[in-house]
């Protein structure tokens, strides 16, 4: 029989703890499961405030492939949240600049591409951006649990970076759905409420895993 | 150099079957995988850590985090950056405890309600062995399980009082416990 080197209060503890379990699926299997949840954003937010508000215009076609396009990229953002959240599969320093490049210019090109200027008057400016980013927060923070909750299951090494991703990503698949609504394609509207949702999402995410992970030890 | 090679993807290949069948909830490949890690786990601890009994906290709460996380680890990608990145989770875990415990410099003059519950109703010559058990005892040992037994603190206050974490406080005092068990075992035998 085998001498086994294990301290005996250790062994003790795997032994009764000790159950076969299933392997984590890979981040783009996770992150591929959370289509759903961006579908829901992109579609939720326009129709539910379009009947909020009794608005009937909505985005023509061609801004909603655009839509798709930028909700893809947040499944994307999601998938690299994922992979940094396993131990030794962290992303490299290039890697993380290329994600989050990646984002903005996505989030840049999509937005500044078809926004049109609706000539806004002065009065209404700051409770436009007001509006816009309360929309996107009242449906994207809860919508932020998900990632957020299967990140918790693995053991995220720098987890204020992996709650930003999981912000970025959840944010970038909510403003796909707010800019089919949202009239106002002036470019600081677009940067500063639109970008701004997407930041306080990414530091509501950065802070929620934090905690959760100092919680969990 | 390629023998070198063939030699470290043999080794990852072991590794790497060991972590599947430990997924499995076979308890040996667990026995394994710490024989073939534990070195480097150690050494890894080491350069970060000077206090010996610290670094041997540090490697095991590491295979007991690496237990708690087995389901993270993804079939045939390779072992060791798994658990290395585990040992990482684990020594910043330890330097937070510590600074928070440098933070809370304060706690011991703010007291804690202590509830002195003597733990051993024993004879007189019971006593004095215990006490001799207790001085045998390494320090590090010996003041977690006296917090616990005989000032009745729990083990998170314990943990933020010594500066170690909580498992670290349990292993330790049941290191004493299985020391004062076999020293008195021992002297009533001899008596």
């Amino acid at each position: 029989m085998r001498h086994s080197n294990v301290p005996a209060a250790l062994l003790s503890r795997v032994k009764s703890e000790l159950q076969p379990v299933r392997p984590l699926a890979s981040p783009g299997r996770r992150a591929l499961a959370l289509v759903p949840l961006g579908i829901a954003l992109m579609v939720g937010i326009p129709v539910f405030w379009a009947w909020y508000a009794h608005i009937n215009v909505f985005a023509p076609w061609p801004w909603r492939g655009l839509s798709l396009i930028e909700a893809l990229v947040g499944v994307l953002v999601l998938a690299a949240a994922f992979r940094e959240a396993v131990p030794g599969r962290e992303l490299s320093r290039q890697t993380v600049w290329i994600v989050l490049g990646g984002a903005c210019a996505s989030f840049l090109i999509v937005n500044l591409s078809s926004a049109a200027d609706a000539n806004v008057p002065a009065e209404t400016v700051m409770r436009w951006l007001r509006e816009c980013i309360g929309r996107v927060i009242a449906f994207s923070a809860p919508a932020l649990a998900i990632p957020i909750w299967l990140v918790s299951r693995a053991l995220p090494n720098r987890p204020a970076l992996t709650g930003a991703f999981c912000g970025l990503g959840v944010g970038l698949m909510a403003d796909a759905g707010l800019r089919m609504l949202c009239w106002d394609g002036e470019h600081a509207h677009i940067v500063i409420a639109h970008g701004g949702a997407i930041a306080v999402l990414m530091a509501l995410g950065a802070l929620s895993t934090t905690m959760l992970e100092r919680m969990k030890r | 150099m390629s023998e070198l090679q063939h030699t470290n993807s043999a080794a990852d290949e072991q590794l790497i079957e060991l972590m599947v069948a430990y997924q499995h909830g076979d308890l040996s490949a667990f026995e394994r995988l710490h024989d073939l890690l534990v070195d480097d786990v150690r050494r890894y601890f080491a350069r970060a850590c000077r206090d010996r009994r610290a670094v041997n906290d540090l490697v095991q709460d590491m295979f007991l985090e690496m237990h708690r996380s087995r389901r993270t680890y993804q079939p045939q990608l390779p072992v060791r950056p798994w658990a290395f990145g585990i040992a990482r989770n684990v020594l910043a875990r330890s330097r937070r405890t510590t600074w928070h415990r440098r933070e809370h410099s304060s706690f011991e003059a703010e007291g804690e309600s202590v509830a002195f519950v003597p733990a051993i109703d024993a004879h007189a010559a019971d006593l004095l062995d215990i006490e001799t058990a207790l001085a045998s005892l390494p320090a590090g040992n010996r003041d977690p399980w006296m917090l616990h037994h005989v000032f009745g603190f729990s083990f998170p206050s314990i943990a933020a009082r010594l500066g170690i974490t909580v498992m670290a406080a349990k292993l330790r005092s049941s290191r004493a416990t299985r020391a004062l068990r076999a020293a008195l075992r021992g002297s009533r035998s001899g008596r």
